[in-house]
């Protein structure tokens, strides 16, 4: 069976620095999947290579069997493949409706504007937003502005959706809001990657997670298994600190 | 289109439509200048409005079109034919040169259009054995008397001002302008969502050119002779600028509005101040756009009125 998306060997650098170094990886229908790694560790990277925002340099990417990492960013979309920004990008002026709009006439391809509003509707109210609908979007919370990002990407009527760090900023009572969110999209069957830095997020959410470092894949397990594995210890907190994990055991 | 809005449409269509029987040839003359300059601002509206592209380089689609529909024109085929030639010159080269300047973004954008219009007026000086260079052209003379010309001339560009009003509602009620107008707001948001963002822009910029070049084509029928330095005049580019500005950038009716605006302004401004006129009128077309910064669409009325009638 082909997976949902696979990326084998892929790589990207900017100048000399190479930002991801052979990465492969597949994603199942249905699954949330966890990536995690220190600053800098090339996940939004790798999240920009999927969405072809910044190609691959090298490395096959393929969507349900077919070679995707020399589509744009809008043939990507068109495709199934939303993502949320970790710095949210609204259309500003616009009004929130509006803003789900977009995503439902473009890349779900709906042509008229009256349904188009009519899902974007739905999605606003899935997501909490429905009373703010009539809003400029530069008017929200950030809470607010990342669930329209939420919005707008299902309004793309996906079937991979790519969250970069939709709870950075937000606090404890937000999070928690923002995780029952994801859950309920995912009960809709969609194929979660999540970016997060809140371990606790994580290891809530996922089954599976992925650990970049330096931008290299250096675990791709069960979340239990990622939990306790020495080189993520290290990774995240230091040498010294996974030293004396080892021993304790 | 609200009610008022489609009286207001009613109502102007009929009185344009009855103005050759009761102007006379100096009140049409500054009629069709007034349905020329709403059509160059409602060209620019595509570009520079809607998709938030500013584009310095209406100039060269509106001395492109005049050219190429004085030059077919010259050659004695029918009028309707050189206007043709007009819009299917400046389309084409809108087509080709968005593909090529629609990569670049903001002022980069700016500079580069503005440079395609001193290109072309180079082009035009030079190759004087099409357009007779910087003599100008002359183009043939109908004949007919100068009310009869200037009534066809009035209804002519009054056309083409509605085909580009239509155009313009259409875009403004569609994909099309929907997409341009997300363009404007956040342009890399707007590929994420799926949008074909450099398609969007080579079509806005292609009707702009097109509509420019139509522009261009009527105006040096209606003028009779044209050269480099009058149709390829930065002030084609800069004055549609201003008058979207004045009446709201990306809104159906303010490109007309702003023109109506500005020309109405221009006029007092140079009877009352003969020798500052100018200047004057800068400086008041700076401070409405400063206080109203979307526009005159920015004035709301009704809260105005109520405004001043609470205590």
């Amino acid at each position: 069976m082909t997976a949902l998306l696979e990326l084998r060997n892929v790589s990207r650098s900017f100048g000399g620095i190479h930002a991801i170094k052979n990465v492969s990886l597949t994603i199942e229908p249905g699954q949330i999947l966890g990536l995690i790694g220190p600053n800098g560790a090339g996940k939004s990277t790798l999240v920009n290579v999927i969405t072809g925002v910044h190609p691959a340099s090298s490395g096959k990417i393929l969507h349900k069997g077919d070679a995707i990492e020399h589509l744009k960013p809008f043939q990507i979309s068109a495709r199934g493949i939303a993502r949320t920004f970790q710095v949210v990008q609204p259309f500003p002026g616009m009004t929130v409706v509006q803003n789900v709009m977009a995503g439902a006439m473009f890349a779900a391809g709906i042509s008229s504007m009256a349904e188009a509003r009519k899902v974007a509707m739905a999605h606003l109210a899935f997501t909490g937003l429905a009373p703010l609908a009539e809003r400029p979007a530069q008017q929200l919370t950030l809470a607010n502005r990342k669930r329209l990002e939420l919005a707008k990407s299902l309004a793309m009527d996906p079937h991979i959706l790519l969250l970069d760090e939709v709870n950075a900023g937000l606090n404890t009572t937000e999070v928690e809001q923002a995780l029952d969110l994801i859950r309920s999209i995912a009960a809709r069957g969609i194929s979660i990657v999540i970016i997060e830095h809140l371990l606790k997020v994580v290891t809530g959410l996922c089954s599976r997670i992925i650990v970049l470092h330096h931008g290299e894949l250096i675990a791709d397990d069960p979340t239990a298994e990622v939990m306790r594995d020495p080189r993520v210890i290290e990774a995240y907190l230091g040498s010294r600190f996974a030293e004396r994990q080892m021993v304790r055991p | 289109m609200t009610r008022l809005q489609l009286s207001l449409v009613l109502v102007a269509t009929a009185i344009l439509l009855a103005m050759p029987l009761v102007g006379g040839n100096y009140v049409l003359r500054l009629a069709t200048i007034m349905l020329m300059y709403a059509t160059l601002a409602m060209a620019w509206n595509f570009i520079g409005g809607f998709a938030g592209y500013p584009s310095f380089g209406l100039a060269a689609f509106f001395g492109l079109g005049a050219y190429a529909g004085g030059v077919v024109q010259s050659t004695g085929v029918s009028i309707a034919l050189a206007w043709l030639a007009a819009v299917a010159v400046g389309t084409l080269f809108a087509l080709v040169l968005g593909f090529i300047l629609l990569r670049l973004r903001g002022s980069a954008f700016a500079i580069a259009t503005l440079v395609v219009t001193e290109v072309l007026r180079e082009v035009t000086n030079g190759w004087t054995g099409l357009t007779g260079g910087g003599m100008g052209l002359n183009l043939p003379f109908f004949g007919w008397s100068p009310s009869a010309l200037s009534a066809f001339f009035f209804y002519a560009m009054l056309a083409l001002t509605a085909v580009t009003f239509v155009t313009t509602f259409i875009v403004a009620h569609n994909r099309l302008g929907f997409g341009l107008t997300c363009i404007r707001q956040n342009e890399d948001a707007a590929n994420i969502v799926g949008i074909d963002t450099t398609r969007y822009k080579i079509y806005a910029f292609t009707l702009s050119g097109g509509f420019a070049a139509a522009t261009g084509g009527i105006y040096a029928s209606w003028i009779g002779y044209i050269e480099p330095g009058d149709v390829y005049d930065v002030l084609f580019s800069i004055k549609p600028i201003v008058m979207v500005l004045l009446g709201g950038m990306g809104t159906v009716f303010g490109p007309i509005f702003g023109a109506v605006a500005f020309l109405v302004l221009d006029e007092v401004v140079w009877r009352s101040f003969l020798e500052l006129n100018t200047g004057i009128l800068g400086l008041l077309i700076v401070i409405l756009i400063l206080f109203l910064p979307a526009g005159l669409a920015s004035f709301d009325v009704r809260s105005l009125w109520r405004r001043a009638v609470t205590p």
